[in-house]
């Protein structure tokens, strides 16, 4: 048995003269989970992923993430912003490159991986296209193609297809299942969307308004990580599990 | 600063680039009928007696002797190599300076706080005052212009180089840290490149101040130059040759500013694609 990958321990973060933001975040994730976040939008779901992330601090409680505290930019691990954040004055190539040039991995290799990276994600005909010729599905695949490209065992997602259409979404989050098939390492993702959570995930945690404590939890029995998202949506405890997590977050808006 | 006038005077270099075939066909036409609307006024203008034309000279003499000032270059050589040798001083010795300076401003952001309100006190100085004091340190010849051009280029580079460093971007600076980059990498992949094209603008528009500053500088008092020559003719009531030279020195200097746009193209393309003006 492994170390878990995520351990948090009343995780709390206070402001001072406002409301508190996190009450106490208990969250245990095992290595090799995929976990989605659901909750309120605002209810600090994005606040406890930038603090696993190491981009935040936090006020009281533990957090230990792959056996320490939180660092930011650890070489196994990867973060997904909500937006794509792909440098505009690099190519598709260039901007999947990045993520191996800051450590600091030779050209010749980069270039390779990262064009491998690019054609995973189906877009291996547009390696010199600048971000701004690129549609917001092709932007999104770039930065999923960043993402994997430095084989992480942590990839933590933030609401990554916030900013797509619902059908680009639809096919996007295919993409990722299909990617998330050949990863072994821990996922742990943020999402306000209670399908793709199901969908993704082997668990899914749902986070009470702000300030905010895990409410409920939820192991998704949809036939593992073989599944088809098209097969999914048409499953009895698809609906189930989406009408409960539903359920949950209403009654996180009511108290 | 403003940026007004590098905005009407083509936008972004990459912008160029879009404009073909048919739209290229009609941006010319309305160019050359402004041309012609400009000159079709003046000439009218001196001929019904609205103005003057021992004020205001006429595009045909003016045509005359912008001919004969090209057919007679040893003429208008000196003074021409004169100017052009100062604003190139003035514009490289103030934008490396000013560069620098907006460098060493952003790594030290105490400096940078303390030293903010001396700039903004010191950019909004009318400079062209400060030419007789030049005059008077450096003499008639080539430093004192030089030296006013610095002090214009200076600032106008120093502002726009960090406020180029310093626009904030929090998804990049979240990335940066969560892809583990250095401080150095930092500065190298994310906050250098995006801070390019605000630089190359206010390159471009040192350029152009520093044309100014020149003969500014000369028209105060020099003993050689495009100013000096303007001056001259100005008294002597010879209109003709005043525009003559006039229109020589705006083709010079949007020559210069056409053949640093030609080198900084390939920086800022990205930047044009961004803003929607096509590849």
């Amino acid at each position: 048995m492994s170390l878990p990958a995520v351990v948090a321990e009343g995780v709390r973060l206070t402001v001072p003269n406002a409301p508190d933001i996190l009450a106490g975040i208990d969250l245990t994730i095992a290595d090799g989970e995929f976990v989605a976040i659901v909750g309120p939008s605002g209810c600090g779901k994005t606040t406890f992923l930038n603090m696993v992330a190491g981009l935040q601090h936090f006020t009281a409680g533990r957090l230990i993430v792959a056996g320490a505290p939180p660092q930011a930019g650890r070489r196994e691990t990867a973060y997904a912003l909500a937006r794509d954040a792909l440098l505009p004055w690099r190519d598709a190539l260039g901007n999947v490159e990045l993520a191996l040039q800051v450590r600091g991995v030779a050209r010749e290799e980069r270039r390779q991986r990262a064009a491998e990276a690019l054609g995973k994600v189906g877009l291996a005909d547009a390696l010199d296209r600048h971000p701004a010729q690129l549609s917001q599905g092709m932007r999104q695949r770039v930065a999923l193609a960043r993402t994997f490209v430095t084989e992480p065992r942590l990839l933590i997602l933030d609401e990554p297809f916030a900013a797509l259409d619902a059908q680009t979404r639809i096919r996007m989050q295919e993409l990722l299942l299909a990617l998330l098939r050949q990863f072994s390492g821990t996922m742990i993702m943020v999402t306000h969307d209670i399908a793709e959570a199901i969908m993704l995930a082997d668990r899914v945690v749902v986070f009470s308004n702000r300030p905010a404590v895990v409410s409920a939890a939820y192991e998704v029995k949809l036939g593992s990580r073989k599944r088809k998202a098209s097969e999914m949506r048409g499953d009895p405890e698809f609906s189930r599990l989406f009408e409960q997590i539903w359920q949950d977050i209403e009654r996180g808006f009511a108290t | 600063m403003s940026f007004a006038a590098d905005k009407l005077g083509g936008g972004t270099p990459g912008a160029r680039g879009g404009v073909t075939g048919q739209d290229g066909v009609k941006v010319w036409t309305i160019r050359l009928a402004l041309i012609a609307v400009f000159v079709a006024a003046w000439k009218a203008a001196g001929a019904t007696g609205f103005l003057n034309p021992v004020f205001i000279g006429s595009p045909e003499g003016t045509l005359r002797e912008f001919l004969r000032q090209l057919g007679n270059p040893a003429v208008i050589g000196l003074d021409l190599g004169y100017t052009v040798t100062e604003t190139l001083f003035g514009f490289l010795l103030g934008s490396a300076s000013g560069m620098l300076a907006a460098v060493i401003l952003f790594r030290a952001p105490a400096a940078r706080q303390a030293v903010a309100p001396l700039v903004v006190a010191f950019n909004s100085l009318p400079r062209i005052a400060l030419a007789p004091l030049f005059v008077l340190w450096f003499g008639l010849g080539i430093a004192g212009k030089v030296a006013l051009i610095v002090s214009l280029v200076f600032f106008v580079m120093l502002t726009t180089t960090l406020a180029g460093l310093t626009q904030p971007n929090r998804d990049y600076e979240y990335l940066a840290r969560s892809l583990g980059a250095s401080r150095r990498q930092h500065i190298l992949y994310f906050i250098v490149p995006a801070a390019v094209p605000t630089i190359v603008a206010g390159l471009e528009l040192s350029l152009t101040y520093s044309f100014l500053g020149a003969v500014a500088g000369e028209i105060v008092g020099g003993s050689h130059g495009i100013g000096v020559r303007l001056t001259a003719y100005a008294n002597a009531f010879e209109i003709n040759k005043f525009m003559a030279l006039l229109l020589l020195l705006v083709l010079v200097s949007t020559a210069t500013v056409q053949l640093m746009r030609h080198f900084t193209a390939r920086l800022t393309r990205w930047h044009a694609t961004e803003q929607g003006d096509g590849l």
